[in-house]
């Protein structure tokens, strides 16, 4: 019993009201475990890209306030509760975006490139044919 | 322990929101089971388009075009010229023994 | 400089000596014929079908352990943070400042375009060059795969196709026109070079998927890309420099206070927002179909 309070006090009060935060994490989670656990390049690659989805909805999220709008008008002005929305954080996730598929396009081409030489895309056996290879010529 | 009753302030957007972040979760959990690789590149399309509905309900309309013309088309065109690649080379190696 | 071309072009590896011609259930019958060794059927299980060993089981269990802590860890600090769409903290000064002197300061109706193309130029300047450099690494990759032998089926081409055909026919004015606007109206609606350029380089893969390489190559070539990324890269280069030398909001500048006096809202009161947008837009764009042109034929 006193170790299921310790584990319930690590979570805050927010836990309900910051769904998107937690699911941004998850989407985190998934694409990092994908990119650890498979053995597949090609869904590694996809597992780097959802991994990458979850830190803009999260930094997205962030720059978002309640009953506002997108900073898009004329006459912006502030008052001390905010009428617009935080402006930085989508500015800074429209450029990720743009360069995660420059990366991704880098890692398909490094894919193509082992796929000529070991004619595999697991990682697996790459890595024992490499092995096999390297003790072979001691 | 979460004694303290957090009072929440929830709208329409919020209902639309969470039911396309499950959407989300389904189409990421769905690109690690699938077997065929074809068939995670077309749920990980999808994951893209709903990303930029998101991007839509969370104010930020710049995101939503970048996201709709990057993440759902060119990316996604990228990994099938990849896999398509790949099948070229296959069919060389059965058919040539070499490249 | 031969030795680093037959490496390029995948008939020779410096390291390995030579590139293995097996396919992957052929791994122990290369072993066995060119390394001179035989293989043990234990050996021969391990390489052809994967085996968890007790060592392998232990680092699976070990890192999966680690991971759901890291998961744990994640969540729980989402929970202390303040509440999803209030502004308490986040609202700071830096933001605010964008909102309120953005206008004024650099002419962009769009906060975020001018954010991120008048506050933080040299920021985007740097992800032009990181696209650059991108495709140059794609190229040096992949542009050695252009064997005769892969080109006997052409595959992902639907020159053929009289659907395909006549949707592009409808549909690439409209892709085109929205992209062109998207760039130019960058500073007073969404959009910007980015996105734009984006749009344009998916109008222009469409065009080359229906109508063959031949006919995209009529107008788009290597010396194309290479003309319109370096005048693009150094366009951007020279107006940022002088608008910034200038000071920056264009009060002891000439060109700025001759040319650029329109009212808000008009396509030219951008000032040099315009000029970059366009330079973003075509850097994008021919990034975007180079990326494609290299994967498909291993040329632009």
């Amino acid at each position: 019993m006193n170790t299921i309070n310790i584990f319930l006090s690590l979570f805050g009060e927010n836990a309900i009201a910051n769904y998107v935060y937690i699911v941004s994490f998850l989407l985190f989670a998934i694409g990092f475990s994908m990119l650890l656990f498979h053995h597949n390049l090609i869904k590694k690659i996809i597992g780097m890209d959802i991994m990458d989805s979850g830190v803009y909805l999260f930094l997205t999220a962030m720059g978002y306030y309640r009953e506002t709008l997108a900073p898009i008008g004329g006459d912006l002005v502030t008052n001390d509760i905010p009428n617009y929305s935080n402006p930085i954080p989508p500015g800074l996730v429209l450029t990720g975006i743009v360069v995660s598929v420059s990366v991704s396009a880098i890692m398909l081409a490094l894919a193509i490139r082992l796929y000529k030489k070991y004619h595999t895309l697991e990682l697996d056996k790459i890595f024992m044919f490499e092995k096999k290879q390297h003790d072979l010529e001691k | 322990m979460l004694k303290k009753v957090v009072v929440i302030k929830m709208d329409s957007k919020d209902v639309i929101l969470i039911i396309l972040l499950i959407l989300l979760l389904i189409c990421s959990i769905a690109t690690i089971f699938t077997k065929k690789l074809l068939t995670s590149v077309v749920i990980y399309m999808s994951f893209s388009l709903i990303m930029s509905v998101v991007w839509v309900i969370l104010q930020a309309p710049d995101l939503a075009i970048t996201e709709a013309a990057v993440g759902a088309g060119i990316t996604s065109i990228l990994y099938f010229v990849t896999l398509d690649k790949i099948k070229r080379i296959q069919e060389a190696l059965d058919n040539h023994g070499k490249i | 400089m031969a030795k680093f071309k037959k490496w390029l072009n995948g008939e020779e590896d410096i390291f390995n000596k030579e590139v293995a011609p097996y396919k992957e259930e052929e791994i122990c019958h290369f072993i066995e014929t060119k390394l001179n060794e035989s293989v043990t059927a234990k050996e021969k299980q391990t390489l052809v079908s994967r085996v968890i060993t007790t060592q392998v089981l232990f680092y699976l269990i070990l890192s999966s352990i680690a991971f759901l802590l890291f998961i744990l860890v994640l969540v729980a600090f989402s929970t202390h943070l303040s509440k999803f769409g209030e502004a308490t903290l986040t609202w700071n000064y830096v933001s605010r400042y964008y909102i309120d002197h953005s206008l004024a300061d650099t002419k962009a109706i769009n906060s975020i375009t001018g954010m991120i193309l008048d506050y933080r130029a040299f920021d985007t300047l740097c992800e032009s060059f990181v696209l650059f450099s991108a495709i140059t690494c794609v190229f040096v990759l992949l542009s050695g795969l252009k064997d005769d032998n892969l080109h006997e089926n052409k595959g992902f081409v639907f020159d053929k196709d009289p659907i395909v055909k006549y949707a592009t026919c409808i549909l690439l004015p409209m892709i085109f026109i929205f992209g062109v606007y998207v760039v130019l109206n960058g500073h007073l609606s969404p959009g910007g070079g980015f996105s734009g350029g984006a749009i344009i380089g998916a109008g222009l893969i469409l065009f080359s998927l229906a109508f063959g390489d031949k006919e995209a190559q009529r107008f788009f070539k290597l010396k194309t890309f290479k003309t319109i990324s370096a005048i693009a890269l150094l366009g951007y280069s020279l107006v940022k420099c002088y608008s910034f030398f200038m000071g920056g909001m264009g009060i002891f500048d000439p060109i700025h206070h001759w040319f650029f006096t329109f009212a808000d809202g008009s396509i030219l009161s951008g000032g040099y927002i315009l000029i970059l947008n366009i330079c973003v837009g075509a850097v994008v764009s021919c990034t975007m179909y180079g990326f494609y042109c290299l994967f498909k034929k291993g040329d632009i």
